[in-house]
C-alpha cells in the first residue's frame, strides 16, 4: 500500500515537475535566448513595429513620404504626393522669386 | 564861386568818385564770399548724397548672397575706395578759398567717381546678372528632369509637352547668350568725363540682362506647362 502511495505521489511529482517545466520553457525561451528570440516569429514583429514607431514614421513625414509612398510607381518615378512634381513647384517658385529680385531698381543717372 | 567853394565841391566831388569807383569792388567781393558758400553747400550736399548711395550699396551688395566671389570682392573695393575718396573730397571742398576750386571739385566728384552713372548700376546689374546666370543652370536641369519624367510617362509624354520642352532649351540658349560676358564688361567700366559713352555702355548691358530675364520668364512658363502635364497625368492614373 506504501509503495503504491509513493508511486502515486511520484507520479504526481512528475507531472508536476514536467508542467512547471514546461511553463518555464514557454515563459523562459526569450528571456534566456535573446538568439531565439530575435529569430522568433512571434518577437520580429514587436521589434520591427518598435522600429516603425522610432525611425520609420519619423523619416516619412520628414520627406513628406510615407515609407509605402517612397516607392517608385509603375513609370518608375517617385511616387511620393505628386510624384515628388512638389519639389519641381519649389524650384520654379524660387527661380521665380530669384528673377523678380534681378528686376533692375535703379536706372542709371545722368547726373553722374 | 569862391575859391573856397569850389574846393569844397571838388571835394565832395572826389569822394564821390571814389565812391562809386569803390563800390563795384565791394559787390564782387559780397557776390564772391556768398557764390563760395553757395558753391560749396551744393558741392557739398552732392557729396554726402554719394557718400549715402555708396553705404546703401554696401548693403545690397552683402545682402545679395548671389553674386560671386571675384565680382562680390571687386565691387567692395570699389565702394570701400570710393567711400574714402569722397569722404576726403569733402572735407577739401570746405576747405576750398575759391569758387573756382569749388568746381573742380564739383567736377571731380562726377567725372572721377560716376556713382550714379556707373557704380550704382554695376552692384545692381551684377547682382542681377549673377541671378540670370543661376536660373540658367537651375532651369537646364530642370529641363533634363522634365524630360526624364516624361520618357517614364506615356501619357504625358505628348508632342505638346516635347515641344515646351523644346522651346524651354532655345529660351536657356538665348538668356545665356545674352548674359555671355556682360558681367566682366560691367565690372571693366571705369569712370569718365565721357557721361554719354558710359550710360550708353550701361544701358546696352541693362538691355542683355532685361533680354535674359524675358528668356527665363519664358523657360519657367514652359517647365510649368510640362509640370502641370505631369500632374495631370498622375491625377487622372
Amino acid at each position: 500500500m506504501k509503495s503504491r502511495i509513493a508511486s502515486a505521489l511520484a507520479v504526481l511529482a512528475c507531472v508536476a515537475a514536467l508542467s512547471a517545466c514546461s511553463g518555464k520553457s514557454s515563459a523562459g525561451t526569450g528571456g534566456t535566448s535573446p538568439a531565439g528570440a530575435g529569430a522568433g516569429s512571434s518577437s520580429a514583429p514587436a521589434v520591427g513595429a518598435a522600429a516603425d514607431s522610432a525611425t520609420g514614421s519619423g523619416t516619412g513625414s520628414a520627406t513628406g513620404t510615407s515609407g509605402a509612398a517612397a516607392s517608385t510607381d509603375s513609370h518608375g518615378v517617385p511616387a511620393g504626393p505628386d510624384g515628388d512634381l512638389s519639389s519641381l513647384d519649389q524650384q520654379l517658385s524660387d527661380i521665380d522669386g530669384a528673377l523678380s529680385s534681378a528686376e533692375p531698381t535703379h536706372t542709371a543717372d545722368d547726373n553722374g | 564861386m569862391s575859391l573856397r567853394t569850389r574846393l569844397s565841391a571838388a571835394a565832395v566831388g572826389a569822394l564821390f568818385a571814389v565812391g562809386v569807383a569803390a563800390l563795384p569792388a565791394q559787390a564782387a567781393t559780397t557776390d564772391s564770399g556768398a557764390a563760395l558758400t553757395k558753391a560749396k553747400a551744393a558741392v557739398t550736399e552732392g557729396l554726402t548724397d554719394r557718400l549715402s548711395t555708396l553705404a546703401d550699396l554696401q548693403t545690397r551688395l552683402t545682402a545679395a548672397k548671389d553674386v560671386p566671389d571675384t565680382a562680390r570682392t571687386t565691387l567692395s573695393t570699389l565702394l570701400s575706395s570710393d567711400l574714402s575718396a569722397l569722404t576726403a573730397l569733402k572735407t577739401k571742398v570746405a576747405g576750398e578759398t575759391t569758387v573756382a576750386a569749388v568746381r573742380a571739385d564739383g567736377k571731380s566728384m562726377v567725372d572721377d567717381y560716376r556713382v550714379y552713372l556707373l557704380v550704382a548700376p554695376k552692384v545692381h546689374l551684377t547682382h542681377a546678372l549673377a541671378a540670370e546666370t543661376d536660373a540658367v543652370a537651375k532651369l537646364t536641369k530642370i529641363h533634363d528632369e522634365l524630360a526624364d519624367r516624361l520618357a517614364k510617362d506615356p501619357q504625358a509624354d505628348t508632342q505638346a509637352n516635347k515641344d515646351l520642352l523644346a522651346d524651354l532649351t532655345v529660351q536657356l540658349k538665348s538668356a545665356d547668350t545674352a548674359l555671355d560676358g556682360r558681367e566682366q564688361a560691367l565690372l571693366a567700366l571705369k569712370p569718365s568725363p565721357d557721361g554719354k559713352a558710359l550710360s550708353d555702355a550701361v544701358k546696352a548691358i541693362g538691355g542683355s540682362a532685361k533680354s535674359a530675364r524675358e528668356d527665363l520668364r519664358k523657360a519657367v512658363a514652359d517647365a510649368k506647362k510640362v509640370r502641370d502635364a505631369l500632374k495631370d497625368g498622375k491625377a487622372k492614373s
